[in-house]
């Protein structure tokens, strides 16, 4: 099968696993009878695909529903998955624009912090936050954001610099056109398809991330139903009741997956020869 | 090329500095009187006025700050609030355990993913080729901590083939020289407790390993393909030299620069992986250490392990950049490299 | 093996077809062609002329999978059409060898000068390494190379570009090779490197009785050094004789017209632009002359009679039904 072909179904296949997800997140509460939070000790450590009593994926230790658990923890991990990229992103593309447009002591300035921040080995940083700062939803934001803008920050500087010579944006500066208005009209739409590719790669990192932080038990709050937090839980019981651990992490893995293929597939859309390392 | 290596080595000093600066900088804005955060919670008022004197903390910040950058310059990192030992000597006692488990993993990651990358290369478009890629793809989309989770299940739960905690039995006598029990093992002649030793470390480089088998997989095909489309493959070939010849001494040397260049990036990668393999796996490696001491709000330790963690890092990207020396001689005349 | 001792390549009726995507392309026409021992044979044409083709067919650098070799074409009585893989790999640095065009990407950036001359040693001869050593030294003078010593230890980055094609022609020489395929090796340099590569050419063409196959779209460049040209035009040779012959009585139009081009090779006149028109396109084969379109003494019957070679003097051979005389 040649390399059209594989394209296509990576952008299926992705679409298809980033969608099921989605419509779990968004629907998945009229699947179930049960509500996330009803606990029910009788029915504890059901098997899953009961579904007489409507326990898809089985129950828990304390006998709530896992589907029910799974739909809420979809909801929290794609918001702060999403939330997280969107400002790491921002963020990102703001500082490196800056950078590499205007250069001077911004750039070499920007350029220290950013090497500064990239030091430390990815969630070690968001640990250290998280148990320095307290736990809860703004710090986890906060830490998983602290490394994430720069990924963007390197790839917009580095077409900032380009486009910041070339001929046209040089005739818009001698015609007087603002600096905002350059930027607006010539760089950025440039910037924003490599920018998209990124923040596709970075959402699955994000949300293996915050499933790491949670599953560490330094995500959200304890009692709220994450992902991370319902394999942590599920850890102990994985020889009694291997479904408390195993749905949630396949809910990770076909979410990141699907991520993944559809940044593959948008990268090679835009531009077939890039390998852009840079999640 | 030896001014290029100084020259690199002077470039990570600036940065360490600074990364020394943010710890600081982090411990000392987290909410909570330092001196109540540096006290274990039961400690009375005149306790914390105590450890307040001690620590210097009604002293001016930069009085602190030349204080906490000389005690990191001597590798006194302070004492774990919740052991009471020093922090360093905690670090050390676990770091073999962490970097035995780091080095395994890399073997292994490289000794599958570069042939696996090779096969894809060579059967370019061929079912191989997909069958890689789509095992790349899910390698580098399960999390880590499923990963293990399942591989316990697989191999150790139901089967009992593989050990699932610890770097051995308990009870299994070591004889312990470098701490790494690898080499401990083969040194003592106790051939049993190293077959023992790898049981153990397989199912947690497996685990975090996974990843990393994909992503060198799916650059070493890259690398591979890219180069093979270079003149100087015409020239080979126009040698009359062999395909194996070809593919092991002008294909693999050449690819193996952009190859090196993602095993740099995935450094970082690896290390964070350690933190969460550790826990699943009850590794006694820094990563647990980590993990236990943020548990029990153990500032010391915790701000310890983060500072030799991040020094681990940084001197590791610096060895990855002296390998480029090694293995491209273009790279000192450029004056090194730069990411 | 078949044929006269004395002619290391030779091409009859030889059409080439790239393959791609299932799909068939001829680029090259019924050439005929042949190269002497120790003989300087220059094939001019355009780009897109499938010169380069026709070199890498001699090599069969190309797999099968991607080139369809028609007709005939042999290196030392070798059909290379036919040979196994094994065969072509004896040949390939031994018995022939090739430059190349881009002598800045054509030498592995990871290996000394030396290290590269020596692979081609050690893969068709079996001498010690003081002998290949030596052997290095010598081949390393013979392209004239003040300092061998010193230039076998470097690294092609640390190396002009002339100086990187020159390491080339050592390369090219390490086992005697009768037949030298040279494709475009000075078309990326400045043209006094050019002369000095060719002059190189040249005494190694007299000393060592090499034979050098040189494909290049300068014609002007070849007239100084080449024994014979042949001058392709649309996959399809229209002329081949003795390099007096061929520059100074041109029997084809297309000669006559490139010719024209290049006033520094005929005194008195007047610089000629170019060549109104296109080359046909290579998906596009027809009966009549390829060059019926661009030709100024065209007639009716040139663009749909198939066109046969015929003499056209005591050295040369045309594809015209009206050569010029």
């Amino acid at each position: 099968m040649n390399a059209r072909k594989f394209l296509q179904i990576k952008f299926l296949v992705g679409t298809l696993c980033v969608g099921t997800i989605v419509t779990m997140a968004l629907a998945g509460q009229f699947l179930t009878p049960h509500d996330p939070e009803e606990q029910n000790l009788i029915a504890s450590l059901q098997p899953p695909f009961d579904f007489a009593e409507g326990y898809i994926f089985g129950t828990d230790q304390l006998g709530r529903d896992i589907f029910a658990r799974m739909v809420s923890g979809a909801r929290v991990s794609l918001m702060i998955a999403g939330s997280v990229v969107m400002i790491s992103g921002v963020a990102g593309v703001l500082i490196g624009t800056t950078s590499g447009f205007f250069g001077g002591w911004r750039d070499v300035a920007l350029q220290k912090v950013v090497e500064t921040f990239w030091a430390f080995p990815p969630i070690l940083l968001a640990i250290a936050i998280v148990s320095l700062f307290g736990q809860n939803l703004p710090n986890l934001i906060i830490a998983l954001t602290i490394q994430r803008w720069i990924p963007y920050a390197r790839l917009t500087r580095a077409q900032a610099l380009t486009l910041r010579s070339r001929d046209f944006v040089l005739a818009s500066m001698i015609m007087g056109g603002g600096t905002a208005w350059i930027l607006r009209r010539h760089i950025i739409p440039n910037v924003v398809a490599s920018a998209v590719v990124v923040a596709t790669f970075s959402m699955a990192t994000a949300i293996i991330a915050e499933a790491s932080l949670s599953f560490l038990g330094l995500g959200v709050p304890p009692g709220t139903a994450t992902w991370g937090a319902m394999l942590a839980d599920g850890r102990s019981y994985i020889t009694r009741a291997w479904w408390l651990a195993v749905f949630p992490g396949l809910g990770i893995f076909v979410t990141v997956i699907g991520l993944n293929l559809l940044g593959d597939w948008l990268r090679d859309l835009f531009d077939p020869k890039a390998d852009l390392n840079l999640v | 090329m030896l001014r290029a290596i100084l020259l690199r080595l002077a470039g990570a000093i600036p940065v360490l500095f600074l990364v020394v600066c943010g710890i600081f900088a982090l411990v000392h804005l987290a909410p909570g009187d330092a001196a109540s955060m540096l006290a274990s919670s039961d400690a009375g008022p005149e306790e914390v006025e105590r450890l307040r004197l001690l620590w210097g903390l009604d002293q001016p910040l930069y009085v602190q700050f030349g204080k906490f950058l000389l005690n990191v310059l001597h590798l006194d990192l302070g004492i774990s609030l919740r052991y009471q030992q020093p922090v360093i000597a905690m670090i050390a006692e676990r770091l073999p355990a962490t970097l035995e488990l780091a080095v395994v993993t890399l073997i292994l990651a490289v000794g599958v993913g570069v042939p696996l990358g090779i096969a894809a290369a060579l059967n370019k478009g061929k079912w191989i080729d997909g069958l890689v890629s789509m095992i790349a793809v899910a390698g580098v989309s399960a999390p880590a901590f499923w990963m293990g989770i399942l591989l316990v299940l697989l191999f150790s739960a139901d089967l009992h083939l593989l050990p699932s905690s610890g770097r051995l039995p308990y009870g299994t006598p070591i004889a312990e020289s470098t701490g790494f029990y690898l080499i401990d093992s083969l040194k003592a002649g106790q051939f049993q407790t190293f077959g023992l030793v790898l049981a153990h470390l397989a199912l947690p480089a497996m685990t975090l390993a996974a990843g990393m088998i994909g992503i060198i997989a799916r650059i070493a095909r890259s690398a591979l393909i890219d180069v093979g489309q270079e003149d100087f493959i015409s020239t080979a070939v126009a040698k009359g030299l062999s395909r194996t010849r070809i593919v092991r001494h002008h294909l693999m040397p050449n690819a193996a620069i952009p190859i090196t260049t993602i095993i740099g990036l995935e450094l970082g990668v690896l290390m964070s992986g350690t933190i969460i393999v550790e826990v699943i796996f009850s590794w006694p490696g820094v990563g647990s250490l980590l993990f236990q001491a943020v548990n029990v709000r153990d500032t010391p330790l915790t701000t310890g392990v983060v500072v030799v963690y991040t020094t681990l890092f940084i001197a590791l990207n610096v060895l990855i950049d002296m390998f480029y020396f090694v293995i491209d001689p273009r790279v000192a005349a450029a004056g090194g490299v730069r990411h | 093996m078949t044929g006269d001792p004395d002619i290391i390549l030779e091409a009859r009726n030889l059409s080439l077809f790239l393959r791609q995507d299932g799909a068939e392309l001829k680029v090259v026409d019924d050439v005929s062609f042949r190269v002497a021992r120790g003989e300087f044979f220059a094939l001019i044409g355009e780009s897109g002329s499938g010169k380069t083709t026709i070199a890498k067919a001699v090599m069969r650098l190309l797999p099968t999978g991607k080139l369809r070799i028609a007709g005939s074409l042999s290196v030392t009585g070798i059909d290379v059409a036919r040979a196994p893989e094994q065969a072509m790999r004896k040949l390939r640095g031994q018995a022939m060898s090739m430059i190349f065009q881009e002598p800045m990407t054509s030498l592995n950036p990871i290996m000394t000068v030396a290290a590269q001359i020596d692979e081609a040693l050690q893969t068709h001869q079996s001498l010690s390494s003081a002998a290949r050593h030596a052997r290095i030294m010598q081949l390393l003078s013979d392209v004239r190379f003040d300092k061998p010593e010193q230039v076998s230890a470097q690294y092609p980055h640390e190396l002009s570009g002339g100086m990187r094609q020159r390491v080339m022609i050592a390369i090219a020489l390490a086992n005697d090779p009768l037949l030298l395929i040279a494709d475009e090796p000075t078309t990326a340099l400045d043209v006094t490197i050019q002369q000095e590569v060719l002059e190189i050419l040249v005494r190694l063409q007299g000393k060592y009785r090499l034979s050098v196959f040189f494909i290049s779209h300068d014609l002007a460049l070849v007239n100084r050094y080449a024994n014979r040209i042949g001058v392709l035009y649309g996959g399809v040779l229209m002329e081949t004789g003795s390099t007096a012959d061929v520059i100074g009585r041109p029997a084809h139009p297309y000669t006559e017209a490139l010719l024209a081009c290049m006033p520094r090779l005929r005194e008195g006149t007047a610089r000629q632009a170019g060549i109104e028109g296109n080359v046909p396109r290579v998906d596009d084969w027809f009966d009549g002359c390829r060059f019926a379109q661009r030709c100024t003494h065209v007639h009716p019957e040139c663009r749909s009679t198939r066109i046969d070679i015929s003499a056209a003097g005591p050295t040369q051979s045309v594809r015209c039904l009206h050569p010029l005389s």
